[in-house]
């Protein structure tokens, strides 16, 4: 394994500016859906990225295919700065860099064949000359991701969850990426199709040395899937390290939590399961000092006023909280 | 031997569409006694929703009906009572949580008024103590500060805030059985755990029957003690939780038990080869002999039926029993 990391983030914010619906009062209100993150991915490396909703896993995807700008901070792949590009260069950037969309239903065009939808990028970035060149490219993408050439002149409305999945993914595929955002792939499927496109993930990562940041609140197919694991919580990464470590020995209450309330099939209901209280507060209003002081079990005042920052706890493994111990009974098992 | 509470007999529900009728339930039969737990499990187009919505009745029609079979509710056929019955049973004797909990509640009403609802319909109270009540359940599904929360509407709770009213809403009549269709499933796991640890609360304090329908094994095998796999519609195992986890029989749940990421289960995982057969392309034989690792001739020529293997343990799978 390569050990220059492929893509940087560094101190990486993104702010929304709410304005209120009525037009003459002036409350602006801003969120802070990603705050000064950082991280790095190497090649052929997978980061998975979890969290619950609205703690800016996603958001941060957007980011670093500058899909939304980011507020602040820089985005580096091999080395170079891409956080304020033009769309000029934006576009040399955009065929190392592809995303993976969450929704197969919402992210394929209705009114565009496979071959449209396939060759689009091939076409975008001038890798194709003409049709016969596209149509062979393309149904070698398909035979790749395990669909037939055959379908080439069909509509996504013909195919099932898991085979517009692949079609995303060779779409994916299509400009030879180096890296790709792969946002809640397998969420929409069911189990059967998740292990299909899963292992598909797997297998490209394998033969085309890629690396992918994986974001998906589904923890089972994380420790399936990743080498690193971030757990981000209100815009931030609370804890960060090698899925083994994040697994067995999570080091911040909220990963512990995390890891004991996902049910795991086939385990009794006598594991012991911390069960957070209360929810999420708004990103509109999060908390002084640490953000997840108001659902910590181990809160005490110096949380309400000392933001804890991120440490290392164990080699490569980092986490920010002032008082937690690594806890290997509520681990996910 | 002590009647069931409920008592489902050879359930098949039927549509009408363009291309034809289509049988999206086909002959499915469970039991369940008082406080017991039995979680439905299956993917997309099983037949597990159907099923849970056949219990209330609310097979949407004018196309969806149910063909034949019973559902009896201690002992009362719930299918043949007129529509006045059922309305007195609906939300009394078997209330349901929907999946949904930004869709499922009416917007412009306050949440106390939307739990009223129900208490107007099937108690005799005073306003009073229906406030009373009202209160009371809300602060039995953990909302903090129910007295001020009656209200609000729903836009001001949480995701799984509203779960909660959901259930409250589900349980203000004090209902024999609750069918949840996949109650956790929009939420976080966080937020899933809460209200897992809730329904658990309910059952055994209020001895309240409940049938789980949902995707994941994993929230059917933290709450359920027996559990019925469907595929296209119609059961093919039943078991209690522990024997499907350490012995599955049916070709479709291991291969579905095996297709799940663990601990235990790094490598490539196993896929079940080809796809679930759209109700056109089902025959006569069992609707997994093309994906099945298992098949014999007799399995293209008829649907096998399910059979008891052991104790309370029953599988429908030709290649199994032929063994048993």
């Amino acid at each position: 394994m390569n050990s220059r990391p492929l893509i940087e983030v560094q101190d990486l914010s993104k702010s929304f500016l709410l304005r209120s619906p009525l037009s003459w009062v002036s409350n602006k209100k801003t969120i802070k859906a990603v705050n000064n993150i950082n991280f790095s991915i190497k090649t052929k490396e997978t980061l998975a990225l979890v969290g619950e909703s609205g703690c800016g896993k996603s958001t941060t995807g957007k980011l670093l295919l500058r899909l939304d700008q980011p507020t602040s901070g820089r985005i580096l792949f091999e080395g170079k700065d891409f956080a304020r590009s033009n769309s000029k260069e934006m576009l040399g950037i955009r065929k190392k860099i592809q995303i993976i969309f969450q929704d197969p239903y919402g992210s394929l065009s209705p009114r565009r064949n496979i071959l449209q939808i396939i060759a689009e990028p091939l076409i975008a970035h001038g890798l194709v000359s003409n049709l016969t060149d596209q149509k062979e490219k393309v149904s070698a993408l398909l035979k790749k991701v395990g669909l037939s050439p055959d379908h080439m002149s069909r509509y996504p409305k013909e195919f099932s969850g898991g085979q517009r999945q692949r079609i995303g993914i060779a779409r994916a595929i299509a400009v030879e990426p180096a890296f790709i955002v792969a946002d809640e792939p397998v969420s929409a499927l069911d189990v059967s199709v998740q292990a299909q496109i899963v292992n598909l993930l797997q297998e490209l990562q394998e033969e085309k040395e890629l690396s992918y940041l994986f974001i998906s609140h589904d923890l089972r197919v994380v420790r399936h899937i990743a080498h690193r694991v971030a757990v981000m919580y209100l815009g931030e990464i609370i804890e960060e390290g090698p899925k083994d470590q994040i697994f067995n020995s999570p080091y911040h209450p909220y990963t512990q939590a995390l890891m004991s309330a996902a049910p795991e099939p086939g385990t009794t209901s006598d594991k012991k399961r911390i069960i957070l209280k209360g929810d999420v507060p708004s990103p509109m209003s999060i908390p002084s000092g640490c953000p997840f002081r108001t659902r910590c079990p181990l809160a005490q005042n110096i949380c309400e006023i000392e933001k804890p920052i991120l440490k290392e706890v164990f080699p490569t493994q980092y986490a920010a909280c002032h008082f937690s111990k690594p806890n290997p009974i509520t681990s996910f098992n | 031997m002590k009647p069931y509470l409920l008592s489902v007999k050879n359930l098949s529900i039927d549509f009408d569409t363009s291309d034809g009728i289509i049988r999206v339930v086909d002959g499915v039969e469970f039991n369940l006694n008082a406080g017991e737990c039995i979680g439905i499990v299956g993917e997309s187009g099983s037949g597990k929703s159907m099923t849970s919505l056949a219990l209330l009745r609310l097979i949407p029609g004018p196309h969806g009906k149910i063909s034949t079979g019973s559902i009896e509710l201690d002992g009362k056929d719930i299918n043949q009572i007129p529509v006045q019955e059922m309305r007195s049973i609906r939300g009394k004797e078997i209330a349901m949580v929907f999946q949904e909990p930004m869709s499922s509640l009416n917007p412009v009403m306050t949440i106390g008024d939307q739990i009223e609802e129900a208490l107007l319909l099937h108690e005799t109270l005073e306003k009073t103590a229906r406030k009373q009540r009202v209160i009371e359940i809300l602060r039995l599904v953990g909302i903090p500060n129910p007295t001020e929360r009656l209200g609000s509407y729903p836009h001001e709770f949480s995701g799984g805030m509203r779960q909660r009213v959901m259930i409250a809403m589900a349980l203000s009549c004090n209902p024999k059985i609750l069918v949840a269709d996949e109650p956790t499933t929009a939420l976080d796991v966080t937020i899933q755990a809460q209200v897992l640890d809730l329904l658990k609360k309910l059952r055994k304090e209020f001895n309240t029957a409940i049938i789980l329908i949902s995707h994941d094994f994993g929230v059917i095998s933290d709450i359920a003690d027996r559990v019925f796999v469907m595929y296209c519609g119609r059961i093919v195992e039943t078991a209690t939780i522990d024997t499907i986890f350490s012995s599955p029989a049916h070709p479709y749940t291991e291969g579905l038990l095996k297709s799940i990421p663990s601990k235990n289960n790094l490598g490539r995982l196993y896929q079940i080869p080809g796809q679930v057969p759209s109700p056109s392309e089902r025959g006569k034989g069992c609707d997994f002999f093309d994906r099945c690792t298992k098949q014999m001739t007799k399995c293209s020529q008829s649907k096998p039926h399910l059979e008891t293997i052991n104790g309370t343990h029953a599988v429908a799978c030709f290649a199994i029993n032929n063994q048993a």
